[in-house]
């Protein structure tokens, strides 16, 4: 059985996170807007005030599901159990049908760097991010998501490619991916690999989310910065994935240079189009053969 | 070859690095040592990707949550001492939330921003509404909760404020001059003058009023959790002991040289003013029980 289907993991639709621009137009429409909406976990850990006033009221109305930026999965510090249980009270709140954050690391002695960095992909780093993620799982007993980060920078004590040490962490771990498809593209540019190998070697069954998101070529390299429409490149790795994966929750992404709520809006409807588009056409042989074999 | 360990060790060092990575030899050898580079970017300059990224991040959210003190610096004073915060006060936290709040004590204490004492305050005004914006809530006060209670009994009783309220003394109106900065009105750097302020959730903005000497002094005490009674005759005392000799209107009730009538004494004063206070801060959203249980808080 699959990881999906082991957790009863539900498709959600297509939605966007959820941005202070656009609080008053979601929280005070009469009619649904959105499919579902996506939260930063960490903007609402706090002790209360209006950030939780305003999740209290989303979630009256939408499905919403947590994404966390702060686990720091892949640093060598302890994990941070303060920040665990506070992360646990907030899913308590949310009942989400899944969580996730970074396959990253983020925290070194002392600090928190507050940015999503990646690793080398070593026998080392996957036994050190296997047994965190299983402690982790252990905690928030939840399904739990590790998502692809966007990098700019390579080790050189990796041993394999990124989406061979993505998908062992997923297998020995046994836990959910949230596959980025901005983030493979940008990874791909950066350090010129094909985005379609990646895409086709992710562990289709154990995708439970997918996001989307604009980038910015900055000449040299390509930056994941959230701040525009998704590019058709990406749009292209996106249809592969659907083809690939199924019927998975999708979200749009932008953070940056936030657009109003009607244009955000249109490019979720234009995944949700596509997605419907793809489901509703046979399967490509070669892509489910990929898939159940993954 | 390099473990986990040794890698994000170099790493969390290269990235905290203010200057770029380059400008640093030993450093580059050690990134260069980690990063393998491409045929567009040197290892160095892959790494100093991420600590571009680290700086913007990082001093973006101080400039968000000290606008005014980067108006009464400028752009690139406000940098700097960005940047000397960040070397000195590194977060320890999981949130970005929390990255200015030892910018007060930083400011107070570190050369050459200590030796003007208006930014460390400043910078208390600017960190009292990040608290009051998420501080924890409280249910409304509940009129009822009071109705029928003898006059015998609150003396004893303690008044629960508003967790998230923040009081503050300060010796310049700072308060003031954080709106005007925020509000782009380009204040003057105010005169010294000592004021008393309440920053608080409104019931969809922060609110941040001036109340006087008496009002700050009941307010503190009951934020101790001091029963009623005590709490007045505290606050007296610290009116009375604040207060000039011969002062008018403090003055003590044995105190008739100046030739008028009996005053009020400091806690007659108070206690004049409960009523009124009680009804304000009761509409104004601060006092939000009221307890009569004998325990303590």
């Amino acid at each position: 059985m699959s990881f999906r289907d082991r957790h009863a993991i539900p498709d959600l639709g297509v939605g966007v996170g959820f941005r202070i621009p656009h609080y008053p137009r979601v929280l005070e429409s009469s009619e649904p807007l959105m499919d579902w909406f996506e939260v930063i976990s960490e903007n609402f850990l706090v002790a209360g005030g209006r950030p939780l006033d305003n999740l209290a009221r989303l979630a009256d109305k939408y499905r919403v599901v947590p994404h966390g930026v702060s686990l720091a999965i892949g640093s060598v510090e302890p994990l941070d159990a303060a920040y665990l249980a506070k992360l646990k009270d907030l899913f308590a709140r949310l009942d989400p049908p899944w969580v996730s954050d970074h396959l990253c690391w983020a925290r070194a002695p002392g600090v928190h760097i507050h940015d999503l960095l990646p690793l080398p992909y070593t026998r080392e780093a996957i036994e050190h991010v296997v047994e965190r993620v299983k402690r982790v799982q252990g905690t928030l007993e939840r399904p739990f998501a590790l998502e692809n980060v966007s990098s700019y920078m390579t080790y050189r004590e990796s041993t394999m490619s990124e989406w061979d040490f993505l998908a062992e962490v997923a297998e020995r771990a046994d836990c959910g991916l949230l596959l980025d498809c901005n983030n493979v593209y940008v990874s791909s540019r950066n350090h010129g690999f094909d985005p379609v190998t990646y895409i086709d070697a992710v562990p289709a069954d154990r995708v439970v989310q997918m996001h989307l998101a604009g980038h910015t070529d900055k000449g040299k390299y390509v930056l994941d910065t959230h701040s525009d429409h998704v590019k058709d490149e990406v749009w292209d790795l996106y249809r592969r994935a659907v083809a690939r994966c199924g019927a998975v929750s999708t979200l749009v992404e932008w953070d940056d240079d936030i657009p109003e709520w009607d244009v955000l809006s249109a490019e979720a409807a234009k995944a949700r189009t596509m997605r419907a588009e793809l489901l509703a056409a046979p399967r490509r042989p070669s892509l489910v053969a990929t898939a159940e074999a993954g | 070859m390099a473990t986990l360990a040794e890698m994000q060790a170099v790493l969390a060092v290269a990235l905290r690095r203010v200057s770029p990575i380059a400008d640093d030899p030993e450093l580059s050898v050690h990134a260069e040592r980690i990063a393998s580079g491409n045929d567009r970017l040197s290892p160095v300059e892959q790494v100093d990707i991420y600590r571009e990224q680290f700086w913007l991040r990082h001093v973006d959210v101080l400039r968000d949550d000290f606008a005014s003190i980067e108006y009464a610096l400028g752009d690139d004073a406000f940098e700097r001492l960005a940047h000397a915060y960040l070397e000195a006060c590194p977060s320890a936290s999981f949130t970005l939330r929390d990255l200015g709040e030892d910018m007060a004590r930083f400011l107070a204490t570190r050369a050459p921003w200590s030796t003007e004492p208006f930014l460390a305050e400043l910078a208390k005004v600017e960190w009292a509404f990040v608290d009051a914006f998420d501080g924890q809530n409280a249910p409304p006060f509940d009129p009822a909760s009071i109705a029928g209670r003898s006059e015998d009994e609150w003396p004893g009783a303690r008044i629960v404020l508003h967790p998230a309220l923040q009081r503050l003394t300060l010796e310049w109106p700072t308060h003031d001059y954080r709106i005007g900065a925020r509000k782009g009105e380009e204040p003057a750097r105010p005169e010294r003058r000592a004021c008393h302020v309440v920053v608080y959730r409104g019931a969809e903005l922060l609110h941040c009023l001036e109340i006087d000497a008496d009002a700050a002094a009941m307010l503190d005490e009951l934020a101790r959790g001091t029963p009623l009674g005590e709490a007045c005759e505290r606050a007296a005392a610290k009116i009375g002991a604040a207060a000039p000799a011969g002062s008018a209107d403090r003055a003590a009730s044995s105190d008739e040289t100046s030739g008028g009538g009996e005053r009020e004494t400091p806690l007659e004063v108070l206690q004049g003013k409960l009523a009124g206070w009680f009804s304000e801060w009761t509409s104004l959203g601060w006092i939000r029980s009221v307890r009569f249980d004998p325990e303590g808080p």
